[in-house]
C-alpha cells in the first residue's frame, strides 16, 4: 500500500511564510542599520562630494579630514578646538560619577537588603517613585542649591547630579541582587564576627560581579549620553561631549559641513557603541536592569 | 493490529544518533511505560510518536495509519506534560475547551464535553479559576482533562508526576490507573520512577542509551530481568551481585569467594557455554533469609554490619567474605549489628548473568 | 553597635531623598503658585501660572505634540518591537547579527539619534534627494520642514531608538515561555498565530506593561531628541513640554511659569505610572 504520508514531504526551504519572515527582518535591519551607514560614509566624504552625490553613495576617495577637523578644530560656539574638548570633559565627568554612583548604589542596596534600618523602606520607595519623575521638576531647586554653595557650573556639581539621579536604579539593582543571596550567608558571616563593613567589602561586593558589570554598562551609557544635566550643571568649562556636539552641528553659520557633523556625531557615539559591541549580551541585561522597577 | 507500531526508527540530534533502529509495538488498550534514567532516549521516543520531533529514518504507525510525516494534531493523540503546559492566562474552562474552540466545535457541544470531563476529574468547582490559583495536583488533573476533551485514541504522558511531591504523586498515580481502567485507551507513559512504572504498566520497556533493554510485564521484569542493567536498575535496595565462575556441564556449579553452589535447580534461559565462564549471581534482598550461621541451611556466612529499620520491614547490611550484601527482612531486624549471620536463598528466584555480555543465562 | 553603621551608610540616601526627591518636588510645586519671574518670590498667586500656561498656544502645541509623540513612539516601539521579537524567534539564521542591528541605536544618545535623522530626512541632501536622483523627480518626503508633519519625523527617530529595546525585552519573554506549552498547542491543533494571540501575548502582558511605562516616561521627558532634530521648529511646531520648562527657566526667566509646566508634567507621569504600579502591587498581594 503506498500511502502518500509515508514519504517525507519535500520540505520547502523557502516557503512563502519563511520568505515573509526574512523579508520583514531584512527591511527592519535596513531601517536600523542605514543611519549608522550614512553617518559613516558621510564622514569620509568631501563637502564637494556631498553636494553632488546622493546620501547613500559610497565615498569615492575616503578621507579622514572631516574626522580630524571634528576632533581638533571644529567650532563650538566661541572656541574652535574641536570636539576633543567635550570628549575629555565627558571622561572627567564619567569616571568619578560612575565609580561613586555605583559604590553608593551597592552600599545602599546592601544596607537595604541585609539590615533593618528604620525608615529605610519608606526612603527607598520615595527614591523609586522619584525615578519616574521628569528632571524638569528637580532642575531649578538643584540649581539654587548649587548656587548657594558656590559650586554651580562646576565638575563637582555635574558629578553630584549624576550621583543623585543614578541613585534610584543603582540602589534598585543592587538591592534586588543582594536580596537574592541566601540569608544564611549573611548569618554565617555575622557568626564569624564580621561587622557591617567587613561583610560588605569581603563577602557581598566580591559576590556582586555580574551586577557590577550591569551597573557599569548602565551608568556609562547613561552618563555619556546625557545632554540635559550636562547643559545645565557642568558650566561652560566642563560641557560634556553631547552638548559640544549639538553646538557644533546646530550653531554653525553659513553652509553646514555635514561631513564634519557626522564625524563628530560618530565620535560622540563611539564610547557607548564600543561598549555595546564589546559587552554583547551583558548590554541587554544592563538596559533591562532598569525595567524591573517595582 | 497494533495501536502503535514503531519500525526501524532512527532519531538523530545533529550527527549523534539518539535512537538507533528501534522497534516497538503497543497493543490496543495497553498501558505501556517507557522507563529509564535521564538521557536514555525515552522522552525522545515519546516526542517522535507525538510528532514533535522528526525521525531520521524508520516509520511510525498509529491505528494502522502511517503517521511518520503527519503533523502532531492529525495523529489522533493527546499528550500530558511534566510542566502541565497549561495556558496560564486562561481559566480552567478555557484551557479545557481551547482546542475545541479552535476546531470550531459548536458552543453547546463544547460546553457539554468540557462539563463531562470536568465532572469525571472532579474539576467542576475549579472551572473558573486560573492555573496559578490551583495546586500542582489540580493543575495536572486539568492537563489530563485537556487531553481527555479531545477524545483521542492514544494518550501520551511525559513524566506527568515528576513535579509533584510524594504524596500527591501516589494519589495521581491511582487516578491515572483508574483513568486507564475506565477509558481503556492506549497509553504510553514516560517516567524515570520505577514504582510508577511497575504499578501502572501492563508492560514496561526499560531503556538505556537509546536501546530497549527489556520489554516485559512488571512481574517478568522484576523476577527475570533479561540483563545485568535491568536487574540493577529495578528494585530498592538493589539486587545483590555475587561474582564467580560457572563451570558448565551436566552438573553446573558456581564457585565464588562466598562459597560454591550447585546450580542444578537454576532455570537456565540459555544453555551455558561449555567450559568455565565468569558470571554474576544476582539475588534480591527479599529472597535472602537469615538462618542459623552454624546450621546446614546457611548458604552464605558472614556478619551483620549495620541494620536499618524501615517500619514494616528492615534492611540488614551484611559483610559476606568482604562483600556487602543487603537482606530485606520483615519487621524488626532479626539479628543485631555485629552478630554473625547465615543466609539461605532459593536458586529459582535468583538470576545468573554472563559477566562479559551482561546477558541473563 | 553594628546597626548604627548601617544607618550611617544609608545617610547619603536619606539626605538625597529628603532634599531632592521630596524637597525639590515640594519646592517646585510650591513655586508654581507664586508669581516668580527671574528670582523666586514667595507670594501666593493662586492658579495664575496655570491659567497663563493653558492660555499659552505654545504650551497647547507642546502638549499636543507630546501626545502625538507618545502615541506614535510607544505604539511604534511596541508593535515593531514585538513583530521583530516574534520573527527572530522563528529559528532564523543570523539571529545574533539581527539582534545586534536592532538594538544598537539604544546605545546611542538622543542627541546623536536626532542629528542623524535630521541629516537622513533633510529634503535637499537626504532621502528625498536620493529618490529624486534615481529619476522620480516628483518624490516628496520633506516632513521635517513641514510644520504639520515635523513631529512625525521625531516619532520615526524615537521608534528607531527604542524599538530594539522593546524587542530585547519581549524576546527574553518569548524565550521564557515554557517549551511544553508550544508542544501542547501543536498537539491540540492550534495554529501558531492563535498561540501568539491567545496564549503567548497574555503571558507577556507584564512585559508590555513595563515597556509601556518606561516608554511613556521617556516620551514625557523627551527633550534632547527635539533639540537635536528640529530645535522645536519649524517655528514652534515641534515644541514639547520638557523644552517649554527649560526655555522658561533659563531663557525667558519665568520660574513660576516653568514650575507650573513642570508640575503638570509631574502629574502626567503620576497618572500613567500610578495605575500600573497599583495594579502590580495588587496582583502581588493577591498572589501572596
Amino acid at each position: 500500500m503506498t500511502n502518500p504520508a509515508s514519504r517525507r514531504p519535500a520540505k520547502a526551504r523557502f516557503s512563502p511564510g519563511r520568505i515573509g519572515i526574512y523579508s520583514f527582518l531584512f527591511f527592519s535591519a535596513l531601517f536600523f542599520a542605514l543611519p549608522l551607514f550614512v553617518m559613516l560614509i558621510t564622514s569620509f566624504k568631501t563637502m564637494e562630494e556631498i553636494r553632488t552625490g546622493s546620501i547613500f553613495s559610497l565615498p569615492r576617495a575616503p578621507e579622514l579630514s572631516a574626522w580630524i577637523k571634528a576632533w581638533s578644530s571644529a567650532c563650538t560656539g566661541m572656541t574652535c578646538d574641536g570636539i576633543q574638548v567635550g570628549f575629555w570633559n565627558s571622561v572627567r565627568i564619567l569616571i568619578p560619577a560612575t565609580v561613586i554612583s555605583i559604590f553608593v548604589g551597592a552600599l545602599n542596596g546592601y544596607a537595604l537588603a541585609m539590615w533593618k534600618v528604620r525608615w529605610a523602606g519608606l526612603a527607598f520607595l520615595l527614591l523609586m517613585t522619584g525615578a519616574f519623575i521628569p528632571y524638569q521638576v528637580y532642575v531649578f531647586p538643584l540649581v539654587q542649591l548649587f548656587a548657594l554653595s558656590g559650586t554651580f557650573g562646576s565638575l563637582f556639581a555635574i558629578v553630584t547630579v549624576h550621583i543623585i539621579f543614578g541613585m534610584p536604579v543603582m540602589t534598585l539593582i543592587f538591592r534586588n541582587y543582594f536580596s537574592s543571596i541566601p540569608e544564611e550567608v549573611f548569618k554565617a558571616a555575622r557568626m564569624d564576627g564580621a561587622g557591617f563593613w567587613w561583610i560588605f567589602f569581603a563577602i557581598m561586593l566580591p559576590m556582586a560581579t555580574p551586577v557590577l558589570i550591569v551597573a557599569v554598562i548602565w551608568q556609562v551609557t547613561g552618563i555619556w549620553n546625557d545632554f540635559l544635566l550636562g547643559l545645565i550643571f557642568a558650566g561652560r568649562d566642563n560641557l560634556p561631549m553631547t552638548v559640544q556636539l549639538n553646538n557644533i552641528v546646530n550653531s554653525q553659520f553659513g553652509e553646514r559641513e555635514y561631513n564634519v557633523d557626522m564625524a563628530a556625531t560618530m565620535l560622540t557615539a563611539l564610547v557607548p557603541l564600543v561598549l555595546y559591541f564589546v559587552s554583547g549580551r551583558w548590554f541587554v541585561r544592563g538596559i533591562a536592569a532598569g525595567s524591573v522597577k517595582g | 493490529m497494533s495501536a502503535i507500531s514503531i519500525d526501524n526508527l532512527v532519531v538523530k540530534f545533529g550527527e549523534v544518533a539518539v535512537l538507533r533502529d528501534l522497534n516497538l509495538a503497543v497493543d490496543p488498550g495497553e498501558f505501556l511505560v517507557l522507563l529509564g534514567s535521564s538521557g536514555c532516549g525515552k522522552s525522545t521516543l515519546l516526542n517522535v510518536i507525538a510528532g514533535l520531533l522528526e525521525p531520521a529514518d524508520g516509520s511510525i504507525t498509529i491505528g494502522g495509519r502511517d503517521v511518520t510525516w503527519i503533523e502532531p494534531d492529525r495523529r489522533g493523540i493527546a499528550m500530558v506534560f511534566q510542566s502541565y503546559a497549561l495556558y496560564p492566562k486562561m481559566s480552567v474552562r478555557d484551557n479545557l475547551g481551547f482546542a475545541l474552540r479552535v476546531a470550531r466545535v459548536a458552543k453547546a457541544e463544547r460546553a457539554a464535553r468540557v462539563a463531562k470531563v470536568a465532572d469525571f476529574l472532579q474539576l467542576t468547582p475549579l472551572l473558573d479559576r486560573r492555573p496559578a490559583q490551583l495546586s500542582g495536583g489540580q493543575r495536572q488533573r486539568v492537563a489530563i482533562g485537556r487531553a481527555l476533551v479531545r477524545e483521542a485514541d492514544v494518550f501520551l504522558f511525559d513524566e506527568p508526576l515528576s513535579n509533584l511531591d510524594a504524596k500527591l504523586r501516589a494519589e495521581l498515580r491511582i487516578e491515572i490507573k483508574r483513568l486507564h481502567r475506565t477509558t481503556r485507551k492506549t497509553m504510553v507513559y514516560v517516567t524515570h520512577d520505577q514504582i510508577e512504572a511497575l504499578t501502572l504498566a501492563d508492560r514496561v520497556a526499560v531503556m538505556k542509551d537509546g536501546i530497549i533493554q527489556q520489554l516485559a510485564s512488571p512481574e517478568e521484569l522484576y523476577d527475570r530481568p533479561s540483563n545485568r542493567y535491568v536487574a540493577g536498575f529495578i528494585g530498592s535496595p538493589g539486587m545483590n551481585f555475587l561474582p564467580g565462575v560457572l563451570t558448565a556441564g551436566p552438573a553446573p556449579r558456581l564457585t565464588s569467594a562466598v562459597g560454591s553452589f550447585n546450580l542444578h535447580d537454576y532455570p537456565f534461559a540459555a544453555s551455558p557455554r561449555t567450559g568455565d565462564a565468569r558470571v554474576e549471581l544476582g539475588v534480591r534482598p527479599e529472597a535472602l533469609f537469615p538462618v542459623d550461621p552454624k546450621g546446614p541451611d546457611a548458604m552464605l556466612r558472614g556478619t551483620v554490619d549495620l541494620t536499618e529499620m524501615l517500619g514494616a520491614e528492615s534492611i540488614l547490611w551484611c559483610d559476606i567474605a568482604g562483600q556487602q550484601v543487603a537482606v530485606l527482612a520483615q519487621g524488626k531486624p532479626p539479628v543485631a549489628a555485629g552478630a554473625p549471620i547465615g543466609l539461605r536463598f532459593d536458586l529459582h528466584r535468583a538470576s545468573l548473568f554472563d559477566t562479559a555480555t551482561g546477558q541473563r543465562l | 553597635m553594628k546597626l548604627s553603621q548601617a544607618r550611617l551608610a544609608l545617610l547619603p540616601m536619606f539626605v538625597i531623598v529628603v532634599v531632592v526627591y521630596v524637597g525639590a518636588i515640594v519646592w517646585t510645586v510650591g513655586i508654581s503658585f507664586t508669581p516668580s519671574r527671574m528670582l523666586p518670590v514667595y507670594e501666593f498667586a493662586g492658579l495664575d501660572q496655570y491659567r497663563a500656561l493653558f492660555r499659552s498656544s505654545r504650551w497647547i502645541i507642546s502638549m499636543t505634540n507630546m501626545a502625538i509623540f507618545a502615541v506614535g513612539y510607544i505604539g511604534g516601539c511596541l508593535v515593531l518591537g514585538y513583530l521583530m521579537a516574534i520573527f527572530i524567534d522563528q529559528k532564523v539564521r543570523a539571529e545574533n547579527t539581527l539582534r545586534t542591528i536592532f538594538l544598537y541605536p539604544h546605545a546611542m544618545s538622543f542627541i546623536v539619534t536626532g542629528l542623524v535623522w535630521n541629516w537622513m530626512l533633510s529634503p535637499t541632501e537626504g532621502i528625498q534627494d536620493f529618490v529624486r536622483g534615481l529619476g522620480w523627480q516628483s518624490f516628496t518626503f520633506d516632513w521635517i520642514v513641514q510644520p504639520r508633519m515635523a513631529i512625525y519625523t521625531i516619532v520615526i527617530a524615537g521608534v528607531w531608538h527604542g524599538a530594539g529595546f522593546v524587542m530585547a525585552l519581549l524576546l527574553a519573554g518569548l524565550r521564557g515561555v515554557d517549551e511544553e506549552i508550544w508542544k501542547a498547542g501543536r498537539i491540540d491543533a492550534i495554529p501558531r498565530w492563535r498561540m501568539y494571540l491567545h496564549v503567548v501575548t497574555p503571558i507577556l502582558a507584564p512585559v508590555f506593561a513595563t515597556s509601556a511605562v518606561l516608554l511613556t516616561t521617556h516620551a514625557i521627558k523627551s527633550y534632547d531628541i527635539v533639540v537635536a532634530m528640529t530645535q522645536g521648529g519649524p517655528g514652534i511646531s515641534t515644541e514639547v513640554p520638557a523644552k517649554y520648562v527649560m526655555d522658561y527657566l533659563f531663557e525667558r526667566g519665568s520660574i513660576g511659569q516653568a514650575a507650573a509646566a513642570a508640575t503638570v508634567m509631574l502629574m502626567m507621569v503620576a497618572a500613567v505610572a500610578a495605575p500600573v504600579l497599583y495594579a502590580r502591587s495588587f496582583a502581588k498581594s493577591r498572589r501572596g
